[in-house]
């Protein structure tokens, strides 16, 4: 498949999921007064920040034929050591005050987390599902040990980046907008990028003309590891609380935004533009669920539904993209 | 109130010291197998309180957690078999599971206590103790209708589990006690899964759909900080009393909902009597190794309620009041 063709097929898949976000959205605004509001609209846009981050991230990791299964693990970790490091606890108060200090020490422990990731699987040759599976569990695990599986209320600067807002819109929608854009501006135009896909796309390939696959490799899981620090932290400064559940099931609505955005489980292409969609169309469902008082049980039936029409109106598009295309037209001749 | 207090204080000191008693006479043998659905900040504490429990009682204790993962739990409980202790008490994470687990443990001639969670059978365990949350459920529910006072009163009620027994009986019986209640309507129920993120979304996303929102149920302590930092940010977190302060009603007891008491921010606190709980299913648990059968088979012990008005002298009672 040619670049070119692999990019008709990915604005095909945009365009889809471009109509299930509006469809839905036509859906619920119908049901409530208030979704279409501006607030609203500013609301969902917050609420999905954390998840367009970290899948952001997650995209760079399957783009490469890889995948993070730590990333909510990482998440904790990261937040875990940060307060512990730059944080005082009040035992009259029970809360911990922490200083500017922990936002780089959780986006470094991010960082390095993902780089273990990526060392892990480089030096063991282990596949990336096995190994980040298994440093799932041990950053879990180092998270509950140093929080003691205590849930911590936080004050100072942590809160700041959660909670402030830029023309009333949440500092942390900016931010995810931006890492969007330097995701997208990455894997669009800058070389190692474009390596990163060619690797998804065939590592024999990609190796024999000379790519260093490790190099690469690292790259994208440091780069997911402190996207998945910079969603804890967002996180974290919103609920005022580092809980022992902080990032737990992240991986699972990050690797679903992912995916539903365009890009492949097996590697070799990628839209983070449709991540972003994808992240916003997830929030927006469970916006507009609890906006129209629906049963709790119907969150997940929904949900699914949702996520169904979107991957089957996926493949219409592609089937409908692939139908007319000259290779197609010579196989059935 | 006052005497019921009084009543299971008595009950708990009596219940120690029997603990201490057997536990003498067993000194050698005892080891008690605990095994842990999941650790979070109630789950420590409950760790403390059977720690604590099973050393006065001069037993072993062999700790295990299953981390929400009911396949781990089962080999867990198996291992604990064959290692032949005493007794096992368990949390089950899988309702369903438990009562399999229960079973096979019972035929293997080791007696299986539940705490806190329910199986689904509770005929299936040697002995079960946990909170009553549908007392706790009916308590909330009744404070809410005496507050909303028959006039028009929006509600929003976050829900932990839904596959959890806990979750489900405090949802429930809230509902059974607002059915009479036509002026209260719910108007949202959020789906949390215990997380307090998601009972920051749920709050955030039912105050954008209703501004006049009059009550929030947080049926668990953790979900208070995230409500909080949504009314702080609309300017609704007011203490109770001021006319724009919204009525919060949550359970658990732990250390940080009783500080939102002290504080003013919530109206009523229903605290789970966790220390006694954890007596209880230690007692049982070393009885039903001695031979003696557990009586009565299964007990719901309710919550204790109280608020800004009496903390000060609930506090000795509340277990997060005293941590």
């Amino acid at each position: 498949m040619t670049t070119r063709r692999r990019l008709s097929r990915t604005g095909a898949q945009l365009w889809s999921l471009t109509a299930v976000l509006l469809l839905v959205g036509i859906g619920f605004a119908s049901l409530s007064d208030r979704f279409a509001d501006l607030d609203n609209l500013r609301n969902v846009l917050l609420q999905a920040a954390p998840t367009m981050i970290g899948a952001t991230g997650m995209t760079l990791v399957l783009a490469a034929r890889g995948i993070d299964l730590s990333i909510g693990a990482i998440a904790n970790l990261s937040l875990a050591l940060a307060i512990a490091l730059s944080g005082t606890r009040s035992e009259a108060t029970l809360v911990t005050d922490t200083t500017w200090l922990v936002y780089p020490i959780a986006l470094l422990s991010g960082l390095l987390f993902g780089a273990l990731n990526a060392a892990a699987i480089n030096i063991l040759r282990l596949t990336p599902l096995i190994t980040t599976l298994g440093t799932l569990a041990v950053y879990r695990g180092l998270g509950l040990h140093i929080t003691g599986a205590a849930l911590i209320p936080v004050s100072g600067p942590i809160l700041s980046f959660g909670r402030a807002q830029v023309f009333d819109f949440g500092l942390p929608v900016f931010a995810a907008l931006m890492i969007a854009a330097m995701g997208w501006l990455f894997l669009a135009q800058v070389p190692l990028g474009r390596q990163l896909l060619a690797l998804g796309g065939s590592p024999r390939s990609a190796i024999e003309t000379g790519l260093r696959a490790e190099r690469l490799i690292v790259l994208a899981y440091a780069i997911s590891g402190l996207c998945g620090a910079a969603a804890g932290l967002i996180t974290v400064g919103r609920v005022g609380v580092v809980n022992p559940d902080l990032g737990d099931g992240m991986e699972f609505t990050v690797i679903t935004a992912v995916v539903l955005g365009g890009t492949s489980l097996f590697g070799g292409r990628a839209s983070v533009l449709g991540t972003v969609l994808a992240s916003l169309l997830l929030t927006a469902v469970d916006n507009g669920m609890t906006l129209t008082g629906a049963n709790p049980y119907a969150y997940d039936v929904v949900r699914g539904f949702v996520l169904l029409v979107a991957v089957s109106a996926d493949a219409v598009s592609t089937y409908m993209h692939t139908r007319g295309s000259p290779l197609i037209r010579e196989l059935r001749a | 109130m006052q005497k019921r207090i009084f009543g299971l204080s008595l009950a708990a000191g009596l219940m120690l010291t029997a603990v201490v008693a057997i536990g003498l006479a067993n000194a050698d043998e005892m080891t008690i197998g605990v095994a842990f659905d999941k650790i979070e900040p109630f789950r420590v504490a409950e760790k403390k309180a059977l720690t604590d429990a099973i050393a006065g009682a001069h037993a072993k204790m062999v700790f295990a957690n299953a981390d929400k993962d009911p396949q781990r739990q089962a080999s867990q409980v198996d291992s604990l078999v064959s290692q032949g202790v005493t007794a096992i008490i368990v949390i089950p994470w899988d309702i369903e599971a438990a009562n399999d687990l229960a079973r096979s443990a019972i035929a293997s001639g080791i007696p299986f206590v539940s705490l806190d969670q329910a199986p689904s059978d509770l005929q299936s365990v040697t002995y079960h103790v946990g909170g009553d949350p549908c007392a706790d459920g009916k308590v909330a529910g009744e404070f809410f209708v005496k507050e909303a006072a028959g006039k028009p009163f929006k509600l929003l009620e976050l829900q932990g589990g839904l596959a959890n027994d806990n979750g489900i009986r405090r949802s429930k019986c809230l509902d059974e006690a607002l059915k009479a209640a036509l002026n209260i309507t719910i108007v949202a129920r959020v789906p949390t899964d215990w997380n307090p993120q998601k009972a920051l979304e749920g709050t955030e996303n039912a105050m954008q759909a209703h501004p006049d929102l009059a009550g929030i149920y947080a049926p668990w302590n953790d979900a208070l900080q995230g409500v909080f930092s949504v009314l702080k940010e609309k300017g609704r977190l007011v203490p109770v009393g001021v006319p724009t302060h919204i009525v919060i009603v949550s359970i658990d007891g732990t250390p940080l909902g009783c500080k939102a008491v002290r504080e003013r921010l919530i109206d009523l606190e229903i605290a789970t009597p966790l220390p006694e709980m954890c007596y209880r299913a230690v007692v049982a648990a070393i009885k039903a190794a001695g031979g003696t059968k557990a009586e009565p088979h299964a007990e719901f012990l309710p919550g204790i309620p109280y608020g800004p008005g009496d903390v000060k002298e609930m506090a000795s009672k509340v277990w997060g009041c005293n941590s």
